[in-house]
Formats: structure tokens, C-alpha cells, sequence
């Protein structure tokens, strides 16, 4: 029925994405040289272990967002009738296990950390001449890793809601988060200098908690929208309001009686099925056309709806009481 | 200060309860430019090692490189940066044949250790011998070694050893404070080296 077109975005939403693009690759670039200043004066510090890898993990999303939009807009194939949108569901997938994984091993790192009381030992280096405790150093290496990224973070973060898109939402948040990583392995740092040994361990534990608190809840949220939950908005986790809009869309049509409607995500676009029972079986292949038509009219994000007119609503009481058993 | 010391000359030596060797030389400078005194500590690596944890002593020698275990990963105590770089070379008695693959061959050392290690790694099969400049094989020393007995370098150069010293976990001031003497007397270090194996 209503078989996809091949660019989701409408005209006015393509500029913001080739903003997000663009952003996305700064960040790339951004986050390879805080990652590769981290690695130049990494010592032993765990804090300042864990704060580099973080900067590492954060690669993932803008490069899982990058390539998820290559594919997600292709064309529906013979072997793939649905389309690639999906693509971008899994790429949020990954993402999310990448940051459960690693901070829940960095978590444990550091505990261990804490309570085999390891003293973090960091050297000196040679610098102009000087001798430098490398801890001095590594101070300007975080800011520079956690900073810029906030502003970054905040730029995506408005792209990410305009385009509804749940990897680019992620990676912005974490962006936006950054300065709390740099500041705790700052801390860290600081703390190993004054012979405050376990004030490394602390920040290194709470930097990964901050991981794995992201991990967690981004894994949840990718896993429900592979299991087709309603489409909720990006930044809670509120049912959209459009499923109502159309549902209403729908039902206001002079010839629907009654519309049983469910839509999932697929990406950052809803495809569905609507049930509706018609009060006039005149003209009926006419009037589905026009529905679906207003219906992707109504908004961008509705982009497969499947319209079959019935007599009656199938198994809608059965569905519904399961719904509020449930709730 | 109190010096944990393991035997590993020319690097550090216990004869008769008195230390010497490079490390040691090095190590009462450094107590002399601290106005401290120094008392040596003889053991083992893992003894030394508990005992650094212990705070029992304040550095730990016993020339150690970047690959010596259980001093080089830094778990067990802090280590200094690099503060010699060494490289052993192959040389063959005057009047033989210069080659440049050791692999194959026996190559005199002085005893069976790390030098011996690395020239397993080669290929080559380490003899231990009483003494290096009379022996009539290849043998694996530094190159002023080579030089003095009339030996004939060959191409075949062992990997750089980079010595360190190690001090207890967490002690990052004193730390620096090692650091800093060993950068200030690289040349020292040097000279000693040259001094004690010729």
C-alpha cells in the first residue's frame, strides 16, 4: 500500500541533516584529537584511563549516526521490501552496548582500584628543559577533551529532535555530559598530586558509573524500539502525540466509523497498519488512497501506512484488555 | 634513604655488606645532594618488592630495564622514565669471520640473564664463559667492550635496554624528585657505565 519513497526527510529537514553530517564529522575530528592529547599524557592515573576511554567510545555514535545514514535511505529491494531504516535502530544498538560493556568493566576496574588501595604513580616528563609531573599536564588535556564537546553537544542536540533521530539525540547528550568526565578525572588528577590516592579511584568510579548509566538507558530504548514499541518522543519517553493526531486524522474522515491504528518506529520514521471500519463501501480504493495520502501529509514522520477497511475491528477487545493489564 | 638492592652487576653489587656498581654510585649522589645518608638493603625482586610496599625502603635498584618482570609493569612499584639507554652488540674475535644474523650461532655472555634472553630472541644460543675478552667465539657485549679487546663488531645489534629504577607505589613527589637527579645526571650515568666495564 503505502510503499516507501525513497528520501525519509522532507525538503526543509535535509538541510538539518546535512547540518548534523557536518557536526558529526567535527566531532569525529574533535574527539580523535582529545583522544590522541589523552594518550600522549596518559600515566597511571585510572580516573584519567577511564575519561580516555570514554572519549573512545564517544567515536561510536557519531560514526554509527554517519554510516546509519548512508544506508537508511536507500531504497526498498526485492531481499529488503521494508527499506534499510531500521539500520539506524541497530547502529543505536550498538552504540548503547558499547557504553553498558565498557562501563561496567571500568566500574569494576576501579572498585578493584579502591579497595586493593593500588597508589596511582604517575611520572614526570622532560618538557623545554623542566621536569614536569606529567599530572600537571594532563589538567589542559581534559579541558580540551571536555569543553568544546559541551558546545557540540548542544548544537546536536536541537538537530537531533528536529530529525527525530534517537543515535544523534544520544551522541549529543553524552557530548553535553562531557565536562562532568573531564571535571571527575580533573579531580582525580588533582587528588593523586596532593597524595589523595583513592580520590582517582573515586572519580574513575563515578566517570564509569556515568557510562554504564548511559549504556543502560540507551540499551533500553533501543532494544524496546526493536521490539516495535509505540513511537515514543525522542527526548522522553512519552508516547508521541502524533499516533493520536492520525488516529483522530483518521477517525474525522466522513466515511470511517472506527479505526484501530498501531505504528512502530523503524529509524527515525513510523510505518504502520490502520484498521478502519467504513460507514460507505462506495469508492472505497479511492478513499484508502486519499487517507493514506493525508496521512503522510499530516507529517513527515508517518512514511508506510498499510489502510485496510473492514466491517468490523478485529480482536480490538482482546487487544485492549491486554493493553490495560499491562499498563 | 633506604636503598633496596638486588645483585646485578655492573649495575649493583653487594660484596662483603658494601654496595657498588653504576645504580649505587649514582643512588649516594643523590642521597648527598638530599644531605641524606643511605643504607643498602640486599634481597631478592619480590622481597624488595614487598618491601617497597611495606615502605620498608625508598628505591628500589638492581638494574632493572623496561622489560625486567614485576618491576617494568609498574603494579607492584612506581617507576622511573628511561634514564640509559643501552644496546649490546655482537663481536667476533680478531682474524674471524664478520657476520651479520647471529642466529645459529654461539655467542659468549658473561653468565645466563637477561642479555642471554635476548639473544635466544636472536636466534642465537648464549654460552656462559668465564671471561668475555679471551673468549674465541662471537660475543655479546658493549661496543667500547669490543673496541678495547680488539674485537670486530658485527651488524648484529641486541635490542635497546632502557634501565629504570623503581620507588614505592603512590610516592609521586619523590618520584619526580628521582626523575629529576637521573635526567640532571644522564652523563654521569654514562660515564659509570664505561668506567665499570672497562
Amino acid at each position: 500500500m503505502g510503499r516507501a519513497r525513497s528520501a525519509e526527510l522532507p525538503p526543509e529537514l535535509q538541510q538539518t541533516l546535512s547540518k548534523a553530517r557536518r557536526l558529526e564529522w567535527l566531532t569525529i575530528a574533535y574527539l580523535t584529537s582529545a583522544v590522541i592529547l589523552l594518550a600522549l599524557v596518559l600515566g597511571s592515573s585510572q580516573a584519567m584511563k577511564t575519561a580516555w576511554i570514554e572519549d573512545l567510545l564517544s567515536l561510536i555514535p557519531p560514526i554509527a549516526f554517519l554510516l546509519a545514514m548512508r544506508f537508511n535511505s536507500r531504497a526498498p529491494t526485492a531481499r529488503f521490501p521494508y527499506g534499510f531504516h531500521r539500520i539506524v535502530s541497530i547502529a543505536h544498538l550498538c552504540s548503547a552496548l558499547a557504553l553498558f560493556v565498557m562501563g561496567t568493566y571500568l566500574l569494576v576496574e576501579s572498585i578493584i582500584k579502591l579497595i586493593t588501595a593500588e597508589y596511582p604513580t604517575i611520572n614526570s616528563v622532560e618538557l623545554f628543559g623542566q621536569t614536569i609531573w606529567l599530572g600537571w599536564l594532563m589538567l589542559p588535556a581534559l579541558a580540551w577533551s571536555g569543553l568544546p564537546a559541551v558546545f557540540l553537544g548542544r548544537a546536536k542536540i536541537t538537530l537531533a529532535e528536529e530529525l527525530h533521530n534517537k543515535v544523534l539525540y544520544a551522541d549529543a547528550k553524552m557530548n553535553k555530559a562531557d565536562w562532568l568526565t573531564a571535571s571527575a578525572a580533573m579531580v582525580g588528577v588533582v587528588g593523586i598530586g596532593f597524595g589523595l590516592w583513592w580520590l582517582d579511584a573515586v572519580a574513575a568510579a563515578l566517570i564509569s558509573l556515568d557510562i554504564t548509566k548511559d549504556g543502560v538507558s540507551n540499551l533500553r530504548r533501543a532494544v524496546v524500539d526493536l521490539m516495535d514499541q509505540t513511537p515514543t518522543t525522542i527526548d522522553e519517553d512519552d508516547a508521541d502525540p502524533l499516533h493520536e493526531r492520525l488516529a483522530e486524522m483518521l477517525r474525522d474522515l466522513d466515511w470511517v466509523e472506527d479505526v484501530d491504528l498501531r505504528l512502530r518506529e523503524e529509524g527515525q520514521v513510523y510505518f504502520g497498519e490502520a484498521v478502519v471500519v467504513s460507514y460507505d463501501e462506495t469508492n472505497i480504493p479511492e478513499k484508502v488512497e486519499n487517507a493514506i495520502k493525508r496521512a503522510r501529509d499530516l507529517d513527515w514522520r508517518i512514511y508506510d501506512l498499510a489502510l485496510t477497511p473492514v466491517r468490523e475491528l478485529p480482536g480490538t477487545d482482546e487487544r485492549t484488555a491486554k493493553g490495560e493489564r499491562a499498563g | 634513604m633506604r636503598v633496596g638492592i638486588v645483585d646485578n652487576d655492573p649495575w649493583t653489587r653487594m660484596e662483603d655488606g658494601r654496595a657498588s656498581g653504576i645504580e649505587v654510585e649514582l643512588l649516594k649522589d643523590f642521597a648527598r645532594e638530599l644531605g641524606a645518608d643511605t643504607t643498602f638493603v640486599p634481597g631478592t625482586t619480590p622481597e624488595l618488592l614487598q618491601a617497597a610496599k611495606e615502605a620498608e625502603v625508598d628505591v628500589l635498584v638492581g638494574g632493572f630495564t623496561s622489560t625486567s618482570p614485576g618491576v617494568s609493569e609498574g603494579k607492584e612499584a612506581g617507576v622511573t622514565g628511561t634514564y640509559l639507554t643501552t644496546r649490546l652488540v655482537v663481536g667476533v674475535p680478531p682474524g674471524t669471520h664478520v657476520f651479520d644474523d647471529p642466529s645459529g650461532r654461539k655467542v659468549a655472555v658473561e653468565r645466563i640473564d637477561a642479555t642471554a634472553a635476548m639473544l635466544k630472541e636472536e636466534g642465537a644460543v648464549p654460552v656462559p664463559v668465564e671471561d668475555l675478552s679471551a673468549a674465541e667465539m662471537p660475543v655479546a657485549t658493549y661496543e667500547w667492550q669490543l673496541k678495547a679487546w680488539g674485537f670486530e663488531p658485527t651488524g648484529a645489534e641486541l635490542p635497546e635496554e632502557k634501565h629504570i629504577m623503581a620507588v614505592p607505589l603512590g610516592e609521586n613527589g619523590w618520584l619526580v624528585e628521582l626523575e629529576r637527579f637521573l635526567r640532571v645526571h644522564r652523563e654521569e650515568a654514562k660515564e659509570l657505565l664505561r668506567e665499570e666495564t672497562s
